[in-house]
């Protein structure tokens, strides 16, 4: 972007908002709102805390198995669902019900189910993460061009074959796409998980830190996240582009 | 000189005969008849195309004949066993090319071989020859969005050849390469004929095409599509391709298959 003939990088916008930011937190407008300086402040002494550092793992530890767990099952779903008719009948309405629907509200009955403990963490990440994941792959499953399936058809490949040979492969785009788009909603999940069990990881700390109002620490939380939830977009968009050279030769 | 004949309506099987087409019809859901009872033999040895005015079911009939999509009604039988579904005996070069976009020219090429289990060294060793006749050598390691869309076919040409099938089967395989390639191409084409001693059953709706690279022409008529005459070329193959493009036989044949084709044109 250019102001006044001057090259602006991509993210000066951001310095005008922590600015604003600060200028508010100075004036004490109100204590939800603390000068970002002191938090950022707070996120040494946050990073000091053992109690982070549990729940960093336990957190990455939920984030990584619930979305191995997503992509392992939610991308042959997806794949199948998108060469065979009988199966995307049968499952297509539910998933387009779990993908649109306030999932928030089912976290509850896997806790009922399963207890206040990291397994419901990891299904609420699942949950979050598989259906965008299901519904890319299915959408590239249906984009093969029928002249390579028909290709594989001719020299004779095996229904294993085909899908391992050609499908996934030319499916890939969408699928990465999926990918990082489950990525982030299971972001959502892990987050949204730990603050309705509440009494294991960050869901925790946001607990111990909103009940006593600290704000600048809340807040120190909440940048580390965004903070991630970012990096996660960031590589996954990074493989995404490499991916893109055949998607848009492969018609 | 052309010899245009007349078909009986059920020629006999005659021992030549490696592809034989018996009263095949093509109905296609929604109430679209392809074909009409179509018999045909291919003969062994010889290229044969099949030619027609564009959705006359030229192409249908050479997927059913790969067994990519099943008979209405009728059979079709390759060495006398009857056709159920794709086999080894045959091959197929698709009009689109059907390259594998993330895999390189020697994979796509060897890929008939890797479905068959045929080890690694062994199929790329296959492979690189015919990639190598098909003039492509030094491309090995290219990826199909790399090369230029005769260059894709001659991929597409190396992958049939591969898999040393005895009926290779050519769905418009130049009309999605520009004409100056499409030349070269068709030259190149009756060399490697001339040198594998194959079957080839070739589609196309080019008239001057057929005649160029035919034993002989197979005249389809409009949809509902039925065999409408047979035409056997008799264009001397030792010729340079300059000399067989102006040999009298050559523009004979073409000017009489021109001529019965122009009624279907109204």
């Amino acid at each position: 972007m250019q102001i006044f003939g001057t090259r602006v990088p991509a993210m000066a916008s951001l310095l005008i908002w922590a600015a604003l930011w600060e200028l508010v937190g100075r004036m004490e407008v109100s204590i939800l709102f603390p000068p970002l300086t002191t938090i950022v402040g707070r996120l040494g002494e946050l990073f000091a805390t053992e109690s982070f550092w549990n729940a960093l793992s336990l957190t990455a530890r939920s984030y990584l198995t619930g979305t191995a767990i997503a992509i392992c099952a939610g991308v042959p779903i997806g794949v199948v669902m998108g060469r065979s008719q009988i199966f995307d009948r049968l499952l297509l309405p539910w998933v387009n019900t779990f993908t649109s629907a306030p999932l928030t509200a089912i976290v509850p009955v896997i806790m009922a189910l399963f207890g206040f403990g990291e397994t419901t963490i990891v299904l609420t990440v699942v949950l979050f993460a598989i259906w965008i994941i299901i519904l890319d792959a299915r959408a590239g499953a249906r984009s093969v061009s029928t002249s390579l399936v028909e290709m594989a058809a001719a020299f004779g490949a095996t229904r294993w074959q085909s899908f391992t040979k050609i499908y996934l492969w030319a499916a890939l785009p969408e699928i990465l796409t999926g990918i990082r788009l489950g990525l982030i909603r299971a972001v959502k999940g892990v987050i949204i998980g730990q603050l309705l069990v509440s009494v294991v990881g960050f869901g925790e700390l946001f607990e111990v830190y909103s009940s006593n109002f600290l704000m600048e620490h809340m807040w120190a939380l909440l940048l580390v996240l965004f903070a991630l939830a970012f990096v996660i977009d960031e590589a996954m968009s990074y493989l995404e582009r490499r991916a893109e050279y055949f998607a848009a030769s492969r018609n | 000189m052309a010899t245009p004949a007349p078909i009986s309506a059920s020629s006999p099987s005659t021992s030549g005969a490696i592809v034989e087409v018996r009263s095949v019809s093509k109905v296609y859901p929604g109430g679209v008849e392809a074909l009409n009872g179509i018999s045909l033999d291919f003969p062994e040895g010889q290229l044969t195309s099949l030619l027609g005015p564009s959705g006359c079911g030229k192409t249908t009939l050479l997927k059913i004949i790969a067994g990519l999509i099943p008979a209405t009604s009728g059979e079709v039988r390759i060495k006398g066993r009857k056709v159920t579904g794709p086999g080894p005996d045959r091959s197929f070069v698709f009009q689109d090319f059907a390259l594998m976009p993330w895999a390189t020219v020697l994979r796509n090429a060897a890929f008939g071989l890797e479905l068959r289990g045929v080890p690694r060294s062994e199929r790329e060793a296959i492979a690189e020859s015919y990639i190598a006749q098909v003039g492509l050598k030094g491309f090995e390691h290219k990826f199909p969005h790399e090369l230029s869309g005769g260059m894709r076919q001659r991929v597409g040409l190396a992958r049939a050849l591969a898999v040393k099938a005895e009926v290779i089967l050519m769905d418009e395989p130049f009309s999605a390469v520009d004409e100056q390639t499409r030349r070269k191409f068709q030259e190149d084409l009756l060399e490697l004929i001339a040198r594998e001693r194959k079957t080839f059953l070739f589609v196309t709706h080019s008239i001057e095409e057929a005649v160029y690279v035919s034993n002989r022409i197979a005249l389809l008529s409009k949809r509902p599509s039925r065999v409408s005459q047979i035409i056997e070329v008799d264009v001397p193959r030792n010729a340079t391709p300059d000399a067989i493009r102006r040999h009298p036989a050559y523009l004979d044949t073409v000017e009489s298959i021109w001529a019965g084709l122009k009624q279907y044109l109204d």
